[in-house]
């Protein structure tokens, strides 16, 4: 039960950081529809920070531009069954 | 005080030609002559499938203006675009 566990509870495991958005030249925008794809789920929801590996400030900045890119029907707001 | 400005505009695919020349040239005689402010770029961006229906549209072209304008000639243009419901879908505004 308890007890068996693989790995030392006070050891914390490594998170993934996948580094999707880097800084320097990746430009984000609302139009840049398919670097934006990175950041939502598959239901179509803006992925949190311990998924996209943002900081704070870049999460801000994205979710903005994710919404924007959902005003002009560029990214759907939720998933359609059809 | 001009400001840059980059308006992007979602019309039907299904837009007669006449349609949208008249568009065209009403936002374009808008800021040219009337606002005297300098149009920096204004082109076809992409026709697309649109992630939702708007108005039982499922296609859009979407066409960017890119303006040097001031305060008054964007608000004249928001005020065109949004009396165009048959025209345009949607448009977002924005300060770059």
């Amino acid at each position: 039960m308890a007890e068996r566990r693989d790995y030392d509870k006070r050891e914390r495991r490594p998170r993934k950081r996948p580094a999707k958005l880097l800084e320097g030249d990746t430009k984000l925008n609302y139009k840049n529809v398919e670097l934006l794809t990175n950041f939502i789920t598959e239901r179509k929801k803006i992925a949190p920070r311990r998924m996209t590996g943002c900081t704070a400030l870049q999460q801000r900045q994205v979710a903005l531009e994710i919404k924007k890119a959902r005003y002009m029907a560029l990214l759907p707001y939720v998933v359609s069954h059809k | 005080m001009t400001n840059l400005y980059e308006v992007l505009f979602i019309v039907p695919t299904t837009i007669s030609e006449e349609d949208f020349s008249e568009l065209s040239t009403k936002l374009k005689d808008t800021i040219e002559n009337k606002h005297s402010s300098e149009i920096v770029k204004f082109e076809k961006w992409a026709e697309r499938k649109l992630a939702y229906t708007i108005d039982n549209n499922q296609n859009g072209t979407y066409h960017i203006l890119e303006t040097k304008c001031t305060a008054d000639g964007i608000k004249e243009v928001e005020a065109i675009l949004s009396f165009e419901k048959t025209k345009v879908l949607r448009f977002l505004i924005d300060k770059i």
